[in-house]
């Protein structure tokens, strides 16, 4: 992984300005992403991380939300600066994303394998025949059967499980260089989100694309990726390799959120859950966001949003207290 | 699908036959000799004639065999005869038929077209000073009655801008080119005037439609993949939007009908709605029966095409 | 017994409760209702319009009905000082005419659409409410009367057995009642199961009661928005059949101006606007009220 990010995100901010108020759904958001690597994101819902993939495709509806500040870099372009003619070839085949509710995500009315081409027709140079076995070709690498067939079909006759395939497909179609996904198992049962995981794993071991996971499911993220960003409130405040931040979360909020999954490597325990309510992003508060509910808080956490610190290669926590913190859980 | 086919147009065949009963319970139900209402102008009719037409339909019998006997003379396409016109009455409504059938095909044409154009355009800019002209504009011409806007629109148009004629179908003597041209000039103004009511609804159907459409996810997806403005709307919002406008435009037949009674009464268009209105003054009790059952029979084909229509454009009721 | 005493005094107060339950509702639908200028001002053109149909004899300038045939002084008069809308082919003041009118629409328009409203909420409730064989019956019959025209049925009808004022009342109000039926069902239908009703049903409380006190109250709006909207269409569809010449001669009605407009409307353009326009005003009277009703039941949908 290494080399220069394919996605770089900078400082992103997106609000929402409503009647009730400005509602600041992404509030300085940033991480790189490379070729070949699987991020993932968490967090509650409301935590900004479905508004920030949004933001990333430039997909979010102009009244009442917008991308105040920040830059989003794409193979060296910033993408909010580009016009909506350059946006729209970026999107569907430099960066794509598949969506959450496989059924209401796809056009009742259309075959899936004319979605699917006509995603590969927008962006290129080939007739209608030959986009067509494109994407049947698309659908069979993400390990739909009978493709040939399948493709002639309409969602209503699909199951979830193919369903949300056919969105992956129409996702990579193109060959983008960044895939996002978001929710990509939450509509569905478990068995089948299992072989969607198995499915999104193997597309991650054979081509280059960068994926981001988006996930309110720390179990969905922890089998896909090999780093996780944690977001709260707008902010992320935590990015780690998935192995560290299951074994040794390092800010308080990943803390909780270890404490509140079961989990099979820790035996029975108590499932804790974290005092307090999720903040109303209209009137968040001050300082750090998470001081309200933070066990660790003291009179700093107030006053200032503690900056996204790097630990060391990799890993970065936003949090002004997290090394003594630490020391305190060891000792 | 095809099993969705037939199933319609099973229902829709004891539809016909319960309006025959009704039209016979009718007949005996009202007040008066039942026969005088099997014989146009009765006073015309001599007396054999009379006497025949009484053993026929079985008078003196018991109610059900007379309603077999109505059924099965309706089912001959006998409707009776007319000592008003001397014609049998199925001939006389077969020749007007066709006037009616262009006026109200002309005017279905032209709702559903304005219509949808009006309301997607509506829709592409919601809530704007435009938008909320136009659904004012449309309420108001809901409102109206629709034979006034003719009788308006005869003053307007034709009595002080002497842009269509006033009356009629189409000048007499004409042949080949002028005779077409001349038709049309006179199906201008009472096409228009018999959908507008109509008109206003459906314009504002459709963009109640497209909005709803325009809302739902896969709007999103085709965004996502990179669609432009044009795709997006007509490619998946537009195709989606029809499928409710369909099932509303089988509702709309019967109105479509009703207003032609209206409309060719008002522009004295000789179909079977003028002479409807004809057979209401004259009191002619055979004739108003028999263009409620042909009325009747119109209307529940024109839904059972709007059904058939909609399952052509909905793959959900195509394929199971 | 002491259940008894239980349910009655549950009973009472309940009856209590959902009054005062329904009087703050209703005061909260009338702030919200008055917000909304469209539908004040159609509350507001009905009420003048009612008012003209009431204090008609008071205010008519001449009598309505009074003719000068064969004068040709004073038939087909445009309008003027003496005639603020003209006189008609029978030298009968048009503006008295359309004063008059008011009543014949009025009353037809409300009286057919509270049939309706009967006819239709009742067998609407029992439909949603027992729902299985009895909903399928009833049900079926709606459908059936969906698909009949219904414009013809009443034409025949009233053609056939008399154009009274009763007669188009009863036979319009006996027409339009399925969707009145439909909406009621489905509010019965979704009212059935929720959380108020099960708690009721388990202290005891009866289908009547259940129907009436719980459901009822909170099922009903929808149905008044769809009254409204029928009260314009009954308008229009009498003043169809008066046009068409089957109304009530001896009443003045706007639709028969409109028929007798139809033979002299090409030189006394004042016989076919005025009439017309009144039906329209009152049209969009009701229908601006009936859109205002829904909007203030339902404000959630417009708020984005």
């Amino acid at each position: 992984m290494p080399g220069d990010p394919v996605l770089s995100v900078k400082e992103l901010k997106t609000y929402f300005f409503t009647r009730k108020g400005v509602v600041k759904a992404v509030d300085g958001v940033s991480f790189d992403l490379h070729k070949k690597e699987a991020l993932g994101i968490v967090g509650e819902s409301g935590s900004g991380k479905s508004v920030t993939c949004f933001s990333i495709m430039r997909l979010v509806p102009d009244p009442p939300g917008r991308i105040v500040s920040g830059e989003v870099l794409f193979k060296g372009r910033d993408l909010l600066k580009l016009t909506s003619a350059e946006m729209r070839k970026v999107r569907g085949s430099g960066i794509s994303m598949s969506f959450q509710d496989p059924m209401t995500y796809l056009n009742p009315v259309m075959r899936v394998g004319d979605q699917i081409a006509e995603a590969i027709l927008l962006h290129n140079d080939v007739d209608k025949q030959k986009a067509f076995g494109m994407a049947v070709r698309a659908m069979k690498f993400t390990e739909i059967n009978n493709p040939e067939k399948r493709a002639f079909d309409y969602p209503h006759q699909l199951s979830g499980g193919m369903r949300q395939r056919i969105l992956i497909s129409m996702a990579l179609a193109c060959e983008p260089d960044v895939l996002i996904a978001d929710e990509p198992t939450t509509a569905l049962d478990v068995i089948v989100q299992h072989e969607i995981l198995n499915l999104l794993r193997d597309i991650r071991n054979e081509i280059s694309t960068g994926m981001i996971i988006v996930s309110h499911d720390l179990g969905v993220v922890a089998e896909v990726c090999e780093r996780v960003a944690v977001m709260y409130a707008g902010n992320i405040v935590e990015i780690a390799a998935t192995k560290e931040l299951f074994e040794n979360p390092l800010h308080p909020y990943t803390m909780g959120l270890m404490e509140s999954i079961p989990r099979a490597d820790r035996g029975k325990r108590r499932l804790l859950t974290i005092p307090g309510a999720v903040p109303d992003l209209t009137n968040p508060p001050s300082g750090c966001k998470f001081h309200p509910r933070c066990p660790y808080a003291v009179a700093e956490c107030k006053t200032q949003l503690p900056p996204l610190e790097k630990v060391d290669g990799g890993r970065y926590v936003r949090c002004m207290k997290y090394a003594e913190i630490l020391k305190m859980r060891r000792s | 699908m095809i099993r969705y086919i037939i199933k319609r147009i099973l229902i829709a065949i004891p539809l016909v036959l319960a309006i025959v009963c009704i039209n016979f319970v009718i007949i005996h139900s009202a007040p008066g000799d039942p026969v005088a209402f099997m014989i146009s102008g009765v006073e015309n009719a001599t007396p054999e004639f009379m006497a025949m037409k009484r053993a026929e339909l079985g008078l003196d019998k018991p109610m059900y065999i007379q309603l077999l006997i109505y059924l099965d003379t309706i089912l001959h396409g006998d409707l009776g005869y007319s000592f008003i016109y001397h014609q049998p009455v199925a001939d006389i409504i077969l020749q007007r038929l066709q006037a009616t059938l262009l006026l109200t095909v002309t005017s279905f044409v032209i709702t559903v077209a304005v219509g949808i154009f009006a309301g997607v355009s509506a829709a592409k800019r919601p809530y704007s000073r435009t938008d909320a002209f136009f659904t004012i504009g449309a309420l108001g011409i809901y409102s109206m009655p629709d034979f006034w806007v003719g009788l308006i629109a005869i003053i307007v148009f034709s009595v002080h801008l002497h842009l269509t004629p006033i009356f009629g179908i189409v000048d007499p003597g004409l042949t080949g080119w002028d005779y077409w041209t001349n038709l049309l000039w006179h199906l201008a103004l009472p096409a228009t005037t018999l959908g507008l009511g109509r008109l206003a609804l459906y314009s504002r159907l459709s963009r109640a439609s497209m909005l709803e459409v325009m809302r739902q996810d896969y709007i999103t997806t085709a965004w996502a993949k990179g669609c432009d403005e044009r795709a997006v709307f007509y490619k998946h919002g537009l195709r989606n939007a029809m499928l409710p406008l369909v099932t509303v435009l089988g509702f709309q037949t019967s109105f479509l009908f009703a207003g032609a009674v209206l409309t060719e009464t008002v522009f004295a268009w000789p179909g079977i709605g003028r002479l409807l209105y004809q057979s209401i003054f004259f009191r002619d009790y055979l004739m108003i029966q028999s263009l409620f059952l042909v009325f009747s029979i119109l209307t529940i084909a024109g839904n059972l095409l709007a059904d058939i229509a909609y399952a052509f454009l909905d793959p959900r009721i195509r394929y199971k | 017994m002491a259940s008894d005493n239980l349910r009655i005094e549950s009973g009472v107060q309940k009856a209590k409760r959902s009054l005062k339950v329904q009087a703050k509702s209703f005061a909260e639908f009338w702030r919200r209702y008055r917000k909304n200028r469209a539908a004040v001002l159609g509350l507001s053109m009905v009420v003048a319009f009612g008012s003209m149909a009431i204090l008609a004899p008071i205010i008519s300038p001449h009598n309505p009905f009074e003719m000068h045939l064969q004068d040709f002084t004073r038939i087909f008069l445009p309008p003027d000082n003496l005639h603020l809308m003209g006189t008609d082919q029978y030298g009968r003041d048009v503006f008295s005419r359309i004063i008059w009118g008011a009543r014949v629409s009025l009353m037809v328009g409300l009286v057919a659409a509270a049939i309706s409203a009967a006819v239709g909420m009742t067998l609407g409730a029992i439909s949603g409410y027992y729902g299985g064989r009895v909903d399928n019956a009833i049900m079926r019959f709606v459908d059936m009367f969906l698909t009949i025209p219904t414009f013809f049925l009443i034409l025949t009808i009233v053609a056939i057995f008399g154009g009274s004022l009763t007669n188009v009342m009863l036979v319009i109000g006996l027409t339009i009642w399925p969707s009145t039926a439909r909406l009621m069902r489905a509010e019965f239908l979704s009212f059935r199961e929720k959380e108020f009703v099960q708690a009721a049903r388990s202290i005891g409380a009866g289908d009547r009661h259940i129907m009436f006190r719980e459901i009822a109250p909170n099922a009903i709006f929808p149905a008044i928005v769809n009254a409204s909207l029928q009260v314009g269409s009954a308008i229009l569809t009498e003043s169809a059949l008066s046009f068409l010449g089957l109304g009530d001669p001896n009443n003045v009605s706007w639709g028969f101006m409109l028929n007798d407009a139809l033979s002299s409307f090409l030189r006394a353009w004042w016989m076919a606007l005025f009439p017309g326009l009144m039906i329209t005003l009152v049209v969009i009277s009701f229908n601006l009220i009936g859109d205002g009703m829904n909007d203030a039941l339902n404000p959630y949908l417009k708020e984005r």
